[in-house]
């Protein structure tokens, strides 16, 4: 057969550039005690071996086939290898019983200036496939390749001829017991490196699984802290892919007040030693920071340097504001709880030096002050009924005695009783619609007084004077509806989320200005939801808030 | 109680600074009661317009959970208007670190909602004389 039929060549990506890659990155395989005795030799064997062994595979994937090369595939192999790798093959000839090929200058030129013996590094590729392939293979060279040569034969023998058998060759074989002790070295080593690739691959594989299945963001950084890797838990954290990490540090995501200290946490890290529950803030993709305990701890080569420092960020920003509530919650309820019992105490004192100094009673004084300490003590006692009601709540503890009773009557007598509590100076409007028919829900009626009375408590006292309410009681299907809208402050983009939670009070600076224990909303959701209904909130524009309540209809 | 006689003919007066309508009326008849002359004002900046109406008073009962300016800014506000020096200020909160709260903004002294009327006095006294020397 002609060269002509083998002219095509094989879009397969063999470089020279990626073969020295692959060659060099193949080195840090090397057996070093089978590099003592003949570290060339052995060393070009080695390489050229698994080298052969990469090509083959390299071309079994392109062509799509999962069996031995034919003869016609070898020799196009071989040859094709002139492309890919810079040597100067041709085909001489082929038949089942050898190839030959004719090759001017040897593709490992630099090496072959180091060691003329280097030159067996095309026959161990060669060789090496075909005894994978042909069960067995001797190849010969009619003499060694050298710089400037005018050419040499290779000659790979496929079967075990009278001429193969007097050549004078290196044979090769495909496993280890049939072949001679230099090249059964080889196999085994090569075998090695396999063997070690799958056990990495694996254990690769369930630090992935580790990795990615763990609840908290994880990351590894090089040295200066930069990004290399990082799990999909950012996402969560802080609304960033892992991959957008790589290449940053963690460092700039930080609040500069807190940047010395976490960089005095990494550089222990960094220092071999471990750094657990480290407190600091990150900065999520929308600008607000959040809360995260930190551990950083060195990751060690096999020689026990350290090469990286890996971090694993716990989110505790919900743990943080919780506690937050709870520590605001204890000033507010203090504030709440104290001043009426200063003023009582305070009034009681007052009328008693009074009697003490025989001041003459001034019976109009007297009623005032009598009626003021009343005032006190009923805001007293109703704190004290939402702080127990609240802990009953969270205990799970409170008990709904439904009846069967009418929404609409409901809804009229809660807006009758607020029309009452506003004051004189108070001109709020409260606007009703509602069906004329009764709207009948199974309900612990004082229960649902408590929730309806919060909401139009908190449409009043967060509307300014002149404000409108609307209230509507409406029924679609089975569900009945009492939607309450204010044109009051409004409430932040930021506190919708919580709104709901206990002890929380709204952000905006105005609320401020109101008193509450932050229970409110709190305890009407768990009752509405203990009647199997729903609260919700919805922003009006320009301003104001709607709450919708959704009860099942009896 | 000592008094500035003379042509200083401003009489010392206190100016209580509380949100709570029932405790500010109390506190408000107490003082008057004792015989000392009392302005109201709800928040830091009721307050602040009070004291650049009248001469400074002897002495600021100030509540620290206040609306609008809260009792803190307030007290930062008249350092930083130069007013401070001739005022004595008495804390009243229901915030149980009142005490260090007051250290920290240099208060002169501190009392903790509920308190006793007497200690209430007895601290108006001690102050406004203090205040007079």
């Amino acid at each position: 057969m002609s060269t002509a039929d083998l002219s095509f060549s094989t879009p397969i990506d063999l470089s020279r550039d990626w073969f020295m890659r692959r060659l060099i990155a193949s080195l840090g395989h090397l057996n070093e005690a089978i590099l003592g005795s003949d570290v060339a030799g052995a060393y070009v064997l080695n390489v050229g071996l698994s080298m052969g062994a990469v090509i083959e595979e390299e071309y079994k994937r392109f062509w799509e086939i999962d069996r031995p090369f034919t003869l016609a595939e070898y020799a196009h192999v071989i040859v094709d290898l002139k492309q890919k790798i810079g040597g100067n093959f041709s085909l001489v000839s082929k038949s089942p019983e050898q190839v030959v090929v004719r090759t001017t200058s040897c593709p490992f030129d630099a090496f072959v200036r180091q060691s003329p013996s280097l030159c067996f590094m095309t026959s161990s590729v060669f060789g090496g496939i075909a005894a994978r392939n042909f069960g067995w293979a001797k190849v010969a060279l009619n003499r060694r390749i050298a710089l400037g040569d005018p050419g040499c034969h290779v000659t790979v023998y496929l079967r075990r001829t009278s001429e193969a058998e007097a050549a004078i060759g290196r044979e090769y074989v495909p496993n280890i017991d049939q072949a001679s002790p230099d090249i059964a070295d080889q196999l085994r080593l090569m075998d090695n490196v396999r063997q070690l690739r799958s056990r990495l691959g694996e254990a690769r594989s369930r630090w992935d699984e580790v990795v990615q299945g763990a609840a908290d963001a994880i990351c590894v950084l090089a040295p200066e802290n930069r990004v290399i890797f990082a799990n999909d838990r950012w996402r969560d954290l802080l609304g960033v892919e892992g991959a957008e990490l790589v290449g940053g540090t963690l460092l700039r995501l930080t609040p500069p007040e807190e940047r010395e200290a976490t960089a005095a946490a990494l550089a222990r890290a960094a220092e071999g030693k471990r750094v657990t529950g480290h407190p600091c803030q990150l900065r999520h993709r929308d600008g607000s920071y959040r809360d995260v305990l930190a551990s950083f701890g060195p990751l060690r080569d096999d020689s026990g340097q350290i090469v990286s420092t890996l971090a694993i960020c716990h989110d505790v920003t919900r743990e943080r504001e919780a506690q937050r509530l709870r520590d605001e919650f204890v000033t507010t309820a203090s504030h709440e709880l104290r001043t009426p019992v200063t003023t009582i105490a305070a009034l009681t004192d007052l009328m008693l030096r009074g009697i003490e100094r025989n001041q003459p009673v001034d019976a109009e004084q007297l009623t005032r002050r009598l009626r003021m300490i009343r005032e006190e003590a009923d805001r007293l006692a109703l704190l004290a009924t939402d702080l127990l009601d609240a802990t009953r709540l969270q205990a799970g503890k409170l008990r709904i005695e439904e009846t069967s009773c009418d929404l609409v009557e409901l809804v009229a007598a809660a807006v009758a009783r607020q029309h009452d509590l506003l004051t004189g100076s108070d001109s709020h409007t409260i606007e009703m619609s509602a069906p004329a028919t009764p709207v009948m829900v199974a309900a612990d009626r004082p229960r649902i007084e408590q929730v309806l009375s919060n909401l139009l408590d908190n449409a009043v006292k967060f509307s300014p004077d002149g404000g409108r309410i609307r209230v509507e009681t409406f029924c679609e299907s089975t569900t009945a509806y009492v939607r309450i809208t204010d044109e009051g402050i409004g409430i932040p983009a930021q506190d919708r989320d919580q709104l709901f939670s206990p002890f929380y009070r709204g952000s905006n600076a105005s609320v401020r200005n109101f008193s509450g224990l932050g229970l409110g909303l709190y305890m009407s959701r768990s009752l509405i939801e203990a009647h199997g209904g729903t609260i919700t909130m919805e922003p009006q524009a320009p301003t104001g808030s709607t709450f919708t309540i959704a009860l099942p209809t009896a | 109680m000592t008094r500035h006689e003379g042509t200083a003919a401003v009489m010392p007066w206190i100016l209580i600074v509380e949100d709570d309508d029932a405790l500010r009326d109390t506190l408000a008849a107490i003082l008057a009661f004792e015989g000392h002359r009392a302005v109201e004002a709800r928040n830091g900046v009721e307050a602040l317009a009070r004291v650049r109406a009248h001469a400074m008073p002897a002495l600021i009962i100030l509540d620290l959970m206040l609306p609008v300016m809260d009792g803190r800014s307030f007290v930062v506000e008249l350092e930083r208007r130069g007013l401070r020096q001739n005022t004595r200020i008495l804390i009243l909160s229901a915030d149980p670190e009142v005490h260090a709260k007051a250290a920290r903004i240099g208060a002169d002294a501190a009392l903790e909602k509920p308190f006793d009327i007497r200690h209430l006095l007895q601290e108006i006294e001690r102050l406004t004389q203090s205040a007079a020397t």
